[in-house]
Formats: C-alpha cells, structure tokens, sequence
C-alpha cells in the first residue's frame, strides 16, 4: 500500500483528500496534518510513502517544507497542491523537490496512480513498513 | 489492555501518563483535573457500555476542543465513525486494537492528533466511504438532479459563466445553484474559491470520476 499523509490547514480539503486517497487503488489515507512544522515533526513516525503538501501553509511554507521532506532518509514523493493553477510552479516544483505540482481542481485517484507509478513505480510492488 | 497502552506511551520518549480511567464520568473528571494534551479511550466503556468513549470524544469538542482523542476499538463499526467525525475529523484517531501492539502506529496517532492531525484505520476510511450508512448520509444526498449537473461542470473546471452557457441558465441562477450546493454540502463560508475547491473535491471522492 502506498501511505499517504495530506498536509494542509484547511479540514474540509483534508477530509476531500482522505477520501480521493481512499478511492485510489493500492493506496491509503495515513494521517492528515495541519502545518508544515507538523508534517516534518511526524516524518520519522508516520514514515509516509507519498506527501500531498499545500503549497500556502501558515508558518514554513509548502516549498520550505518540501525542501525538508524531500531531504529526509527515507524521503516521500512529495506532490505539492494549490487551490490556484501556478504555470510557473509545474515547471520548476522538481527543483524544490517534489515530483509534481498539481492544482486542488485536479487531484483525483487516477492522477495519483500516474504520478506514481511515472516515479516509483507499479503501486501494488510496496509492501508495508515493519 | 492498560498495559500495553502504558508500554507504547512509556516507548514514546515525549509522552507520559497522567491518569487512567475505568469509565466516561471518571474519565472526564480527570481531564478536568488533568487539563492533558491527549486522551486515549476504548469506544466501549461503562457506563453504557456501548460507545462512551465516542460520546466522550464528542463532548470534549466542545468543551476542550485543543485536546486530541485517539479512539481504540476491536473492529472498524461505521456508526462509530460516522458518530466520532459527525464534528470534523481534526485532532482525532480511530486505530483497531490489534494495531496498538504495533508501537510506532499508536506512537504516530497519539503525536498526530496531540498537534490537531487525524489519523483513521483505512479500513474504517474505507467503510466510511462505501457503507450504506454513508449512501443515506451522501453529502451529495440532498442534492438536485439540477445542481449536479452544475457540481459536475465545477468538477470539469468550468467557471460559472461556462456553466451559464453550457446549461443554458443566467449566471445569476448558476450562483444560485452554487450557493445551494455549498450549503447542501456543509461547507464553511470561508473565501468562495477553496469552497468551490472542496465541493468539487467531494463530488469527485464520492462519484469516483
């Protein structure tokens, strides 16, 4: 199963997400947080296969935590989300380390599994932690 | 039971026990008494024996609403969980009992909704998400056949104009439409666009387009 922690400050997009997450094939809603210090705080304890960050996050940002998620040993493939289309940010969201970035609107399972598999692979091939 | 919870908080480095309880009224005491930053419960405890621990989580929104709960149960219930996130999901966790001995997932939970996360057993996310309770209680249920078709052209990305045209309607009764449907769907008046964000997020998860 692919896990999958949502990092956003914004409870009714996180309980959107959990059930998008929910209907993709092969993965699993892990845990919903509210901040970007939270998402790096709980890394080594949820341990998460895929991140979808809020780009406005109050405190650290979405690109500052990116940056710290993408830097931890194991790191998530982080997918960065905004309410608003950002052009610029899908071209350059690989150089903050995230493997897309992809607008709210648009965030379905079917877009999950692609974004996977283009980087990690078939999702079925993880196998649970421990 | 106890013990194996005490065993997991002991492991955790950054968490201690405060109090144990036998039952909801001590157990509200001592959060009274305590003020502690989380409360782990079983859903079943006296005195009705049947969900106290969810009554308790619930009556602790609303009068301690920084404090998280994480709920243990044998088996993923959907009315447990339709009852333990009717007030938002936000600083509470479902884990099943046979998943506690796993030190790292109650870890993870208590540190998740201690700081206002969620975390909900998959298999419970997922009996949400397909019982029949959930069917009755759709948030698309009260929905009209006409402002479904307007919730499936937010869904395609179409801005109201677009709407207006493709329907054939004003954009005055669009708005209209999109109003109602905000409405239908609970969703707070925060700023329009992340309303029409997660109104359309919702009808994607339910209608899994």
């Amino acid at each position: 199963m692919v896990r999958v922690l949502t990092v956003d400050d914004h409870p009714p997009f996180r309980d959107a997400a959990r059930a998008v997450v929910a209907a993709t094939p092969g993965f699993e809603a892990l845990a919903e947080v509210g901040s970007g210090e939270d998402a790096v705080e709980l890394l080594d304890r949820l341990r998460p296969d895929l991140v979808l960050l809020d780009v406005n996050l109050p405190g650290i940002d979405g690109l500052e935590t990116c940056r710290r998620l993408a830097a931890a040993v194991p790191a998530p493939l982080v997918v960065l989300i905004s309410t608003d289309d950002d052009p610029g940010l899908r071209e350059s969201a690989h150089e903050h380390g995230a493997a897309a970035f992809v607008a709210k609107q648009e965030l379905r399972p079917g877009l999950l599994l692609t974004l996977w598999e283009r980087h990690r692979g078939p999702a079925a091939a993880i196998t649970p932690p421990g | 039971m106890r013990e194996a919870v005490h065993h997991v908080v002991e492991l955790q480095g950054d968490a201690e026990i405060v109090a144990d309880c036998a039952d909801g009224a001590s157990l509200l005491e001592e959060v009274a008494r305590t003020k502690p930053d989380v409360v782990i419960t079983d859903v079943r405890m006296p005195p009705s024996g049947d969900d106290e621990g969810i009554r308790v989580a619930r009556r602790l929104r609303e009068t301690d609403p920084g404090i998280g709960v994480v709920v243990l149960s044998h088996y993923a219930e959907p009315r447990y969980g339709i009852a333990l996130f009717a007030d938002g999901a936000e600083g509470r966790a479902y884990l099943l009992k046979e998943r506690i001995h796993d030190a790292r997932e109650l870890g993870a939970a208590i540190a998740v909704v201690a700081r206002g996360g969620s975390m909900i057993d998959p298999e419970m996310v997922r009996l949400l998400l397909d019982s029949e309770q959930r069917r009755q209680d759709s948030p698309l249920a009260g929905v009209t056949p006409r402002e479904r078709d307007v919730l499936a052209a937010m869904a395609a990305g179409k801005s109201n104009a677009a709407i207006a045209a493709e329907l054939v309607l004003t954009k005055r009764a669009v708005e209209k439409h999109v109003g109602a449907i905000f409405l239908k769907l609970g969703l707070p008046s925060e700023d329009m666009v992340s309303r029409r964000v997660a109104a359309v997020l919702l009808y994607l998860s339910v209608e899994h387009v």
